[in-house]
């Protein structure tokens, strides 16, 4: 044991840090009641295949199922610590994409273009690549579209019946519009026949 | 009629983003009907593509002409919904259900999401990205003060006790007028909020995803840039 490792007097939150089960990372108390971090391999250096004898002391310390527990719950960690950069990264590239989209709609020619199959598909891109295709596709069709020419519109040609005469719409008489006359259906009928 | 409205103004980024929201709410619900409030310099003839009403009188040049707008709603029940906002799921057309017997509709803000929430003398817990509400007298009231308290707000006509309500933080967001007419005006109304989980009718970008549980989000909130 080297000086340092000697002042120890306690190992505690050990971890394997690798598959092979053969490195441990953890704390140690020192007699000043400081606190080090160390790294400890199985293997120790004074020789091939003999164990470190520190190896021993913070299984010892620790206890097999604790450390496999710690090792368990920093995996957690870390891959909690994954996920949450992958999220952040994620939502950074569709907000980066939504803005994007948006430069791309306040260009003239897609602002003012009345093709809106093409407006969808590049709202519903769903990366740069893709917007910048279907928006170049656009440009180009609404580039290439001839200019529109006012001319006279004329009369289709077509064959059309004689329209119909239209007859006035024959008035009731004595019955105001909204009013209803009040009969005596049996004796008196004087409704119109 | 029930409908839906967008609030368009200072920057031309906002009609961008409004009408580019406007269309995505059209194709989970082609029958919506929309109206638009910008200001008469960015009207263009296309916005009817996509609008079903575009308002531009009088419609100011400031930052929240959305307070201005709430008030002048044409449809009996109203959705108004930020510029910055994309439809993605099809129960937008129900939304008017929720209400019921409400007269006002929101979710709540996230801390965690990175907004000013608590301050000695309350907490900004609304968020007014979304707003459903109805017609009656009192609450169209209650938006015509909003806005005219966020007036005086903004031109600093209006002095509050700052160590219960700090000015900096405070000063720059209408959810404080919000705040002031809910908990200390008689303008009050009978406010609700999205049933569980709300999230999924204003997922702001910075929400965890475990805020919608497996429900689909139906209003995704981004954040604009303008430059």
């Amino acid at each position: 044991m080297t000086k340092e490792k000697k002042m120890a007097r306690k190992a505690r939150n050990a971890f394997y840090t690798n598959n092979a089960r053969t490195q441990i990372e953890c704390e140690f108390i020192n007699d000043d009641n400081s606190i080090s971090r160390a790294v400890i391999n199985k293997l120790g250096s004074e020789g091939e295949g003999a164990e470190n004898p520190d190896w021993a002391w913070v299984h010892e310390e620790c206890g097999v199922d604790t450390i496999e527990a710690n090792t368990r719950k920093k995996i957690q960690e870390l891959q909690n610590v994954t996920h949450e950069k992958e999220a952040t990264t994620d939502r950074m590239i569709g907000e980066e994409l939504f803005n994007y989209k948006l430069k791309v709609f306040e260009m003239e020619e897609i602002r003012a273009s009345r093709n809106t199959k093409m407006k969808s598909k590049i709202r519903r891109a769903d990366d740069i690549m893709k917007v910048n295709l279907y928006a170049a596709a656009l440009m180009a069709m609404e580039l290439s579209a001839p200019e529109e020419v006012v001319e006279p519109v004329k009369p289709p040609v077509v064959d059309v019946p004689p329209p119909k005469k239209k007859t006035a719409p024959r008035k009731k008489k004595g019955l105001a519009h909204g009013k209803v006359r009040i009969v005596d259906t049996i004796n008196d009928d004087k409704r119109e026949k | 009629m029930n409908g839906y409205i967008y609030v368009a103004s200072r920057y031309e980024r906002y009609l961008t983003s409004a009408e580019y929201s406007a269309a995505s709410l059209k194709d989970h619900h082609p029958n919506a009907n929309i109206t638009l409030f910008t200001e008469e310099r960015f009207y263009h003839d296309g916005l009817l593509d996509t609008f079903d009403n575009v308002i531009v009188d009088d419609v100011p040049n400031d930052s929240r002409a959305k307070l201005w707008s709430l008030s002048r709603t044409p449809y009996d029940r109203t959705l108004y919904i930020d510029a910055d906002s994309v439809i993605q799921h099809a129960d937008i057309a129900n939304v008017f259900d929720e209400l019921g017997d409400h007269d006002l509709m929101l979710t709540k803000i996230r801390p965690y999401a990175g907004a000013f929430v608590y301050f000695p003398g309350g907490a900004l817990e609304d968020h007014c990205g979304v707003i459903l509400y109805n017609n009656k007298k009192h609450t169209i009231n209650f938006m015509h003060q909003w806005w005219k308290l966020w007036e005086v707000q903004k031109s600093g006509k209006w002095q509050w006790d700052t160590t219960l309500y700090p000015d900096e933080e405070l000063r720059p967001w209408d959810q404080w007028s919000y705040w002031w007419l809910m908990n200390k005006t008689d303008h009050a109304v009978d406010r609700g909020y999205f049933p569980d989980p709300d999230a999924r009718w204003n997922y702001v970008h910075r929400y965890k995803p475990e805020e919608c549980h497996k429900d689909d989000v139906v209003i995704y909130h981004h954040t604009l840039k303008v430059n």
